[in-house]
Order: structure tokens, then sequence, then C-alpha cells
């Protein structure tokens, strides 16, 4: 192949180094107004009054709109509807919205919610989930405060745990943490002459904007036109709905262009988050270091609204147990509401609760076991036809297997593991340790999840429609490169539209790693329709032979294109040659409601990663020096693109690890800008080495499976055991910050034991232990390419940039 | 809506300041002002900026003490040879601030006026035991820093005074200069807590011994009592205990979301103990 495989330049990248794109904040249109909208002053209230007169009549204001406003559905939701576009009777948490204005100028706006007059009558809030689990907790909602209760049943855990050799009981928690895209939600309205109304935003899925927008305002769908502009960042943050409905309904009201962009505060106060956990475990294993039953009770705060919580809470059920062969199961994972900030879709969906938790519970069964990390991983690691939790049996090949493979001989495993002196300097110790992990491609669980694709051949290029959102993970580049290799033409004759409701098909949303696969097939398919299209029109005889042209005999659809695309400009009278696809993935299942049986998904991706770290004993902190991180991609479209997946993975996992938390009380964000909020910053960045694998995939493009989300998942629980590893304590709540150390540590001194003492395993490790031979000669199992790729020439630069 | 001016010598500003309208904000660098105004927790009726104030802008060595103009930025601080070879700790503080966007703008003297318990710059300046040069239309004093803080956000400047120069002597040639800052990341971190000292061992005996530390008082803090027990004594296990327990004293840390009370308390022993032994030369 020419051009898959390749690592091509992104075909968005130089018009966004240049700042020539154009991100929502950079359309001013004429006679433009600026909204404001105004948020709960309380967590949980009933609104008595709201009075917008006063803010009416100062000058510069040209409307005040509340909830009687809203023409159509009051309610709004990515997944399950019941989010007000403005408060009318009650209000849940601090980020709901009770009036919105429009105003000549962003002063005026602001300054204009401080003359609307709310009164409020206080309800009792609640802010822990556990809480609002009991029967007298205030309610959320109507309907009571749990949004899903999701169970599987397999097996009989109660035996089993009985059976087994050694048990492990614990309970993790963690935090609720931002996406922290550098963009902040931004959009801007206007009603076209023909009365339709025109929204350009920064979102994930056009068509499910224009589905809520409509349904909202009124609308049929087709009087609405949703169009993208440039969205910087997502992570799943921009699934919902955020300034969509507002300047919609201020735009019809007006009649004129509005634009409203969130401040950092207020994204971070009124966007959905990562659902917080609090997770109980319960694992046995046999003598052999065989999992013989897996137990959690999950219970996550959804916060005030449902948004795509009950899907989220779904998968945290299904992955619960991580990538490993178990008979015996039992999990109860709740969405609970309470009156924080709603959480939503965030960067593997539910999987980076589950996998800290699960993983955490393998390194400790390891340790119990006195065994290796790798190896116990890899002697209960699901390989060829597995039956998962859920009763459903599928072929996931090796991928879990060379994945730890490839991270062990990487990272030179064998050696540091079992270093003896493992001091870095005074109080200061080495650690290192591993995680697994493995997370649905695509939505899965019976959600509908097909992607349509147009490819016209014009005069001079193949123009690409499809409404895949590049939200910077760069599916525009994939795309291109997948159209491109299939007509056998070069990426520049190739041309992305830009996605737009009314002239691009429905690609579904650029979330659950699902783009590469779904609409990558979506592309393939279209081209083979215009290939045979094509073909038809030669057969027909229509087509007319450019002058000078040889021979009639070898005129293949390949000759025509290459006339096309010789041609410049529009030509008079020439109809373009369409090929259209719809790829629809194979069939998925909800999960029973009482045993969890069903199909979770069509296509698993897989991962491993190590993680190296120093802890200073003294201080609690912990300086992440190096992380492994081995991804089995299927087949990597654009190499590069997938570096940079499982880079920015690795250090959002880094963050949710180490320092990420959204800290709230009562309902009230204490971490409500990035100066509380912290992320990791370009110092504290570690080294990252990827190693991409190739076991292919059954349905996806070139064998391609999805990458974007695997790559955050192992990392928190590959520095957790790093951290086991340098000083002797599990810290079972996110983040680990250095106090949380040191606390640890404290309590452990406290109990008389020596902290060293538990960090080696009993059994050293015998060199037969890394070398399964047979199993990978039973199952006659694909041999998987392999590509690394390292950075350790780079120069770090640790000092200013404007020197 | 706010006055601004820009004015162009000191006494002009001073005479702007005179004035004494309420609300009256000075503007250095910014990075604390704006940021308070954005949010609404500051009114401001007359905004003053000082970036043309040649007045302000001095860094030089005179006579054994160190002159720095109170609107240097501390990315000026930090390119100094002349400080990064005579004061390097105060250096490493002012790197230790934000990004290189923020020490573009922000100045020392900001760092100081905004009076934050966790002021970067303050625990090495209140070891180098600097003076504060304040000034109005109608007169000058001169204060030390370590009576310059009156609690969170309060100094002693009067309204219609401007910190114009903080200065202090050279420490002396062999002596260690220590400034450690933990933070919950490697940048754009305000400090748990923060350690600066100042001293030496002669045969074995602590002399010159300055200690102060950030975010673990309302304001940053000289430990006066700590230094006493350790001067001219050999440093020993039991001494450092005693001298964390004084520190211990001296304290008045709280929790927020940076760190517990118990947590800075920790650390602060920490950092004593790390200070001390790096300047008596031997690990205890």
């Amino acid at each position: 192949m020419k051009i898959v495989g390749k690592s091509i330049r992104r075909v968005d990248g130089l018009a966004k180094v240049t700042g020539q794109a154009r991100y929502p904040q950079d359309f001013y249109l004429e006679g433009m107004l600026y909204a404001k909208a105004l948020r709960s002053r309380y967590s949980h209230a009933l609104i008595k009054k709201i009075n917008v007169s006063r803010a009416r009549e100062l000058e510069g204001v040209r409307a005040v709109l509340t909830a009687q406003d809203v023409p159509g559905r009051n309610l709004f939701g990515h997944m399950i509807a019941d989010q007000p576009v403005l408060c009318q009777d009650k209000v849940r948490f601090r980020g709901d919205a009770v009036a919105v204005v429009a105003a000549e100028s962003e002063e005026i706006a602001q300054e204009a919610l401080s003359f609307i007059q709310v009164d409020y009558d206080p309800l009792p809030v609640v802010s822990d989930p556990r809480q609002a689990l009991k029967p007298d907790a205030p309610r959320v909602h109507e309907k009571g405060n749990i949004l899903t209760h999701y169970k599987i049943r397999k097996g009989d855990v109660e035996k089993a745990f009985q059976e087994a050799h050694l048990v492990i009981e614990s309970n993790y928690r963690t935090p609720c943490v931002e996406h922290a895209y550098l963009q902040p939600e931004s959009g801007i309205a206007y009603v076209e002459d023909t009365g339709d109304l025109v929204i350009i935003v920064a979102t994930q899925c056009v068509y499910i904007d224009r589905h809520q927008i409509a349904r909202s305002l009124g609308l049929p769908e087709e009087k609405v036109k949703v169009v993208l502009a440039e969205t910087g960042g997502a992570f799943g943050g921009r699934e919902d709905i955020s300034v969509q409905i507002l300047i919609g309904l201020l735009a019809l009201k007006t009649g004129r262009p509005v634009k409203m962009t969130y401040s950092r505060e207020e994204s971070i106060l009124s966007t959905a988050k990562r659902h917080p956990a609090y997770m109980r475990y319960k694992s046995g294993v046999d003598r052999e270091g065989r999992l013989l039953a897996w137990e959690a009770e999950i219970i996550a705060d959804t916060g005030a609204y449902a948004s795509s919580g009950a899907a989220v809470v779904q998968n945290m059920a299904m992955y619960a147990s991580g990538p490993y062969k178990v008979d015996n199961v039992k999990i109860d994972a709740y969405a609970v509401y309470t009156n924080n900030t709603f959480a939503g879709a965030m960067r593997a969906f539910g999987c980076p609760q589950v996998t800290f938790a699960s993983e955490m519970q393998m390194n400790k069964l390891a340790a119990a076991l006195g065994m290796d990390e790798y190896e116990f991983r890899r002697r209960n690691a699901m390989v060829g036809k597995s039956e998962f939790a859920t009763g459903y049996l599928a072929d996931v090949d090796n991928c879990q297997i060379v994945c730890l493979d490839e991270v062990v001989r990487l990272s030179n495993w064998k050696e540091k593991r079992y270093r003896q002196n493992k001091e870095a300097g005074k109080d200061r110790f080495y650690g290192i340790g591993i995680a697994a992990g493995f997370k649905n491609v695509g939505y899965g669980s019976g959600y509908v999840d097909s992607s349509s694709a147009e490819v016209e051949l014009m005069p001079g290029k193949v123009r690409l429609k499809i409404s895949a959102v590049d939200q910077g993970q760069g599916v525009e580049t994939i795309l291109c490169q997948i159209a491109a290799e299939e007509l056998a033409i070069s990426m520049e004759n190739v041309e992305y539209t830009n996605p737009d409701t009314s002239v691009t098909p429905n690609a579904g949303s650029s979330s659950a790693s699902r783009q590469t696969f779904n609409s990558g097939n979506a592309v393939r398919l279209a081209c083979l329709d215009l290939k045979k299209n094509l073909q038809q029109l030669l057969d027909s005889r229509k087509w007319k032979r450019p002058p000078g042209y040889p021979g009639h005999t070898s005129y293949n659809w390949s000759n025509i294109l290459q006339e096309f695309l010789s041609m410049e400009g529009e030509t008079e009278g020439m109809a373009s040659v369409i090929g259209r696809a719809t790829y629809v993935p194979p069939p998925t299942t909800p999960l029973d409601p009482e045993t969890g049986e069903g199909i979770p998904a069509y296509s698993f991706g897989f991962g491993a990663q190590v993680a190296e770290v120093v802890v200073d004993k003294r201080t609690g902190q912990v300086d992440l020096k190096k992380v492994y991180a081995a991804h089995d991609v299927g087949r990597a479209i654009n190499p590069l693109q997938v570096e940079g997946q499982i880079e920015g993975g690795v250090v959002m996992g880094q963050g949710y690890a180490l320092m990420e938390e959204i800290i709230l009380k009562e309902g009230e964000t204490l971490t409500p800008d990035l100066a509380t909020f912290d992320i990791p910053t370009s110092l504290d960045v570690c080294d990252i080495e990827s190693a991409i694998l190739e076991v292919p995939d059954r349905h996806g493009p070139y064998g391609a499976r999805g990458v974007g989300e695997m790559t955050t998942i192992s990392t928190a629980p590959a520095i957790a055991a790093a951290v086991h590893d340098a000083v002797g304590v599990w810290i079972d709540e996110l983040p680990v910050t250095a106090e949380k150390v040191v606390r640890a540590l404290k309590e452990k001194e406290f109990q008389g034991k020596d902290v060293r003492e538990e960090t080696l395993p009993e059994k050293t490790l015998q060199e037969k232990d890394f070398q399964d031979q047979a199993l990978r000669e039973d199952k006659g199992i694909a041999h998987a390419p392999r590509r690394t790729t390292s950075h350790e020439n780079w120069v770090i630069f640790k000092g200013d940039l404007n020197v | 809506m706010f006055e601004f001016y820009q004015p162009s010598s000191l006494s002009e500003l001073l005479h702007l300041l005179e004035e004494g309208i309420p609300d009256t904000c000075l503007l250095a660098g910014g990075t604390d002002l704006l940021v308070e105004y954005r949010s609404g927790a500051r009114n401001i009726s007359r905004l003053i900026r000082l970036a043309h104030l040649s007045e302000l802008q001095d860094l030089k060595c005179e006579d054994g003490r160190i002159k720095l103009g109170a609107a240097l930025t501390y990315r000026t601080v930090e390119r100094s040879s002349l400080l990064r070879e005579k004061v390097p700790f105060l250096v490493q503080a002012a790197q230790s601030i934000g990004s290189p966007q923020v020490r573009n703008l922000g100045t020392i003297g900001g760092n100081l006026v905004t009076a934050s318990p966790a002021a970067d710059l303050a625990p090495p300046l209140l070891v180098l035991e600097a003076q504060l040069t304040l000034k109005k239309k109608s007169s000058s004093r001169e204060i030390p820093l370590s009576s310059f803080f009156m609690g969170p956000k309060r100094t002693l400047l009067d309204p219609q005074e401007v910190v114009t120069e903080i200065s202090f002597a050279l420490p002396p040639e062999n002596c260690y200069q220590i400034f450690y800052k933990l933070g919950q990341r490697n940048a754009m971190a305000i400090s748990i807590a923060s350690l600066a000292a100042l001293g030496q061992a002669q045969r074995g005996f602590l002399t010159g011994i300055k200690i102060a530390v950030g975010s673990v008082a309302p304001t940053p803090l000289r430990l006066f009592h700590t230094e006493g027990l350790l001067q001219g004594e050999r440093l020993t296990q039991a001494l450092l205990k005693e001298a964390n327990r004084r520190a211990q004293e001296e304290i008045s840390p709280i929790s927020d979301i940076r760190g517990s009370v118990e947590y800075r308390r920790e650390i602060v022993g920490v950092l004593l103990e790390r200070a001390l032994s790096e300047i008596a030369g031997e690990v205890l």
C-alpha cells in the first residue's frame, strides 16, 4: 500500500499552525450580538420567581430570555433528555442556566446578568453518591436518585470465593476530572433568508446536535443547519450540548447573529465531567494464580443530569473485570444523581475508573501470590476465543498478550523489576509498575453505530463528504489517506469537506474510538461504489473520450479518474460522479437487565503500560520518569498519529494518576479554573516510549481498530503500582498526591512494619516464565509486526522559550 | 469602568496617588490584579500603570547592598548575571514562579505587595533581611520586609504610597543559600510549602542561620525562634528534632485544596531538616 500505513503529514496541520483555521471564536458576523447565561446561585433550589424587566431595560440589551421563551421541549441531553435549556421551577446544580441575555457587547451582556432577579427557595443538597442512594436522601429528580443499576451475573462467585486460595478485597476511589480542552465552548447562530437556522459550533457530532437543537426550538430538523467550526479538543466533553440551543433561541428571537463563548470557569462549572467513582472490589485466585472470581460494586456520581451517564456506567460494568478470563463474575454498577456538576463522556467512557480498580487488584493479587505481575496477567489474559463477563463469546486473538510481551521487552522489565538497590538519592526510591487494559471500539451495547460517506469525483479533485469531526485526533487525515489509497491517487487530489448537516452525510460522533473504524470503512465502501459507477459510465459508452486519447480498449475506471483529475477547474457541462456508502458494523446488544448477558461490542482495543517513578519518601512527591506504552491498533493507518494518540493518552493518564481533581463541596466547585485544577504542564510530562502493535482486526479498514481511548486507561494503575514498588504502599484513591503517599507511609510505620519489606515478590522470576511459546503455537496466532518509537534523543527543553 | 493613567515619572505617580481617589490601583505586571478584577473581586476606579517608570527599574550593587527597583520583572531577575552570581537562591525562587509568560509580566514589587502567604520571592527576601522603600509625595520611609506583611493580602502600605525599591546586603561569600518549593507540579504551581535558608557551618557550628517559610502561615514568615535555637550550635539529631518542634510553634498553616494542616506541618519539618543538613554539610 502506498498511502495507508505511512506517517503522512496532517491535512489540517498547516492551517492550524499558521492561524488560518477558524475556531468558533474567530467568526464575526455583521450585527452580531453577544450572549451570556445566568447560572444558578444554589446547588439545589426551587425557583420562586424570575424578574428580568430591569435587565431588559439596560441600554444595549436586545433580549433576556427565560424558560417560558423556549418554544420546543425545554429539555435536552446526549442520551437521556432531562436537562432544561433554561430552568423553570428548579435548579439542580450550580451550572444550571436560568436566563440568557443577548446584547451589543459582551460587557453589556455580562452587566445585564446582575440585573436579573431570581428568588430561590433553597433545598437540601446531596453531593455524595453514597448518601444519594439512601432512601431519605434529597431527591434530585422526581423519579429518585438512581439513574441506572447494571448487573452482571456469571457463574457462582460465592462458591468460587470459598474455594479460592487467596482473596483480595479493596475499596477504590477515582476523582471527578475535567477534559480541559484548549478551546472553551463557543458557537455562533444566525437565521438565513430562507428562515433556516444556522449554528456554527465546535462539537463532536453535527447531527446529534441538530436533533437536540431542533427538538428544543420546536423546528423540523431540516430547518436547522449545523456547521462544524474548528474544534480545539473534545475528549467526550463536546458530545453534550453547551451553547447551541441558547444561541439558536436568541438568534430566532432577535433576528440577529448571536455568539456565545464560555469562559474557562463557565466551561468547568457547567459542562460534563468524568464520573467520580467509589468501587469495592473483591477478587479470588487459585494456588496457580488463575482468577476464579471477581466481584465489584461501583457507585458512580452522575451529577445533576443524565447526559450519557447511563451508557458510561454500563461500560464500567462491562469492563469491570478487565481483559481476563474469569468464570465467576458479579458486578453491580450504579449511576447516581447528585447536585454536583453532571458527568458524561470523557476519553475511555467509564474504563479509566474500573481499569484503575481492576489493575490495582491484579497487582495486589500478584504480590500476595509472590508472582511476577506480568506473568500473572499473561496467565489470565483472554486469548483466542474467549468468553466475556457478559457471556459473549468472541475471538480476541492474542492482542493482550502481544501488548504485555512488548511492553515488558521494551521496558526491560525483567531486570528493572528485580533490581535489588532501589535507592535513587537521599530519601528517594525507584519503582516500576505494570498495568494492562482494554476497551470497546465503537458505541456497542446495541446503539446505532453506522457511518455514511460520499465521494465525489470532480474535475481536478475528489471531494470527500462525511461528517466525521476532527477534534484534533486526526480523522480528517486518516479518511483522506483511505480515499487516496482506494482510488490510487495522491493525497493532494483529495479534498475534505467541512462537516455540515446540509452537505455531508451522517458519520455518527467522534467518540468511542470509532471514526477510523466506522468512517474508515464507510469511505472505503464509498470509493468502491465510485469505482463501480465510473466503470458503469464507461460501459454505458456515455463517457466522452477526450481528444487525442490513444485507445479505447484500455479504458477503465482508473483512466477516467485520472482524466477527471487532470482537468483544470470546472468544465462546462461536466457532471461529477459520486460514490456513496453506509457502513453498518456487526450487531451488538444492550445488556440483559438481570444477568448482564449481551454483546458489548464488535471490536476491542488492548494495551499495556509500564511506568517508572522515583518517590521521595519524606515529602511523598512522585516523579514520573518514563512510561512505556504498547498498544495493539490492528493496523496503523498513520503511525505518527497513533504515536500522538498514545502520548496524549499517557499524559492524560498521568494527570489522572497524580494531580487532577475537581473538588466539589456541597455541589460548589472549589477548583473553578486551571490555576486550581492542575493538569500536567510541559515540565511535568515524562518521557514516553511507545510501541505500535498490529494484530489485524476482522472488520476494521485494513485491519485497523480504534486507539483514541485505550491509551489513557492503564497509565494510572501502572503509576500506582510503581509507587508501591518504590515505597511499599498502595494508594487506592486517585490522584496519588504527595500528601496521600506520606499519610500512607505514616500509617504503615505506625503499624510497625518496614515499608520496604513487602515490595519484592517471594519468588524471583524464571526465564521460562517469559516464554509461553506453546500458547502461541496452539492458537496459531497471527504474527504482530512491531513498530517502536522513542524520544530518547530529543532535547528536553526545560528553560524558557523566549530567550 | 475606570480612569487609566500612565505616568512618565515617579513624581507624577506620587502626585496621582496623593489625590487619594478610593480604589486607586497600581498596575505593574497585572498577573494578580487583572485576575482579581476579571473575577469581580476588585473594584478599580483609577488604574495607574507603572511600566514606563525608569525609577522603578534599577538593578545595581552599591556599597555592598543590592538595590532592586520594585517594577523589575521576574524575568529580569532570572537573567541578571549579578543576581545569578550573588543570590542564586533568589533567582531560583523567581524561576519557580508561574510560566515564562507570567514571569515576563510579573514584578518583584507586585509579588510582595499582593501579600500572598505563598509569595515565592518572600522567603528568600526575608532571610536576606530586605528593606523596602515606601514613598509618597510628602515623605519616604524604609521598613524591613519582615514587618511589611500584615495578613493575607494585607500590608503596611498606605493607599497613597508606592514601593519603589527593595534592597538587601550581600550575603557572606561562603554562605549556603537554599530555596525549596513544594508544589503539585513543576510549573504554574502555587506552593504547598516553601522554605528559604541562609547560613554556614564553621568547624561544625552553625552560624548566620536565617530561615523563612511560605504557605504555612497567614503571611510569609521568618522563623526567628527556630533560628535562635540553632545559632552557634552543632547540628545533631536531637537539635534537629527540637528545631522542628520550635518551627511547628511558629507556623500556623491552614488546610486548603492544596494540602492539609498536617501535611504542611510535616513538610516544613522535612524541608527544614534538609536545609540544615545541607548547611552543616552532613547527612543526618
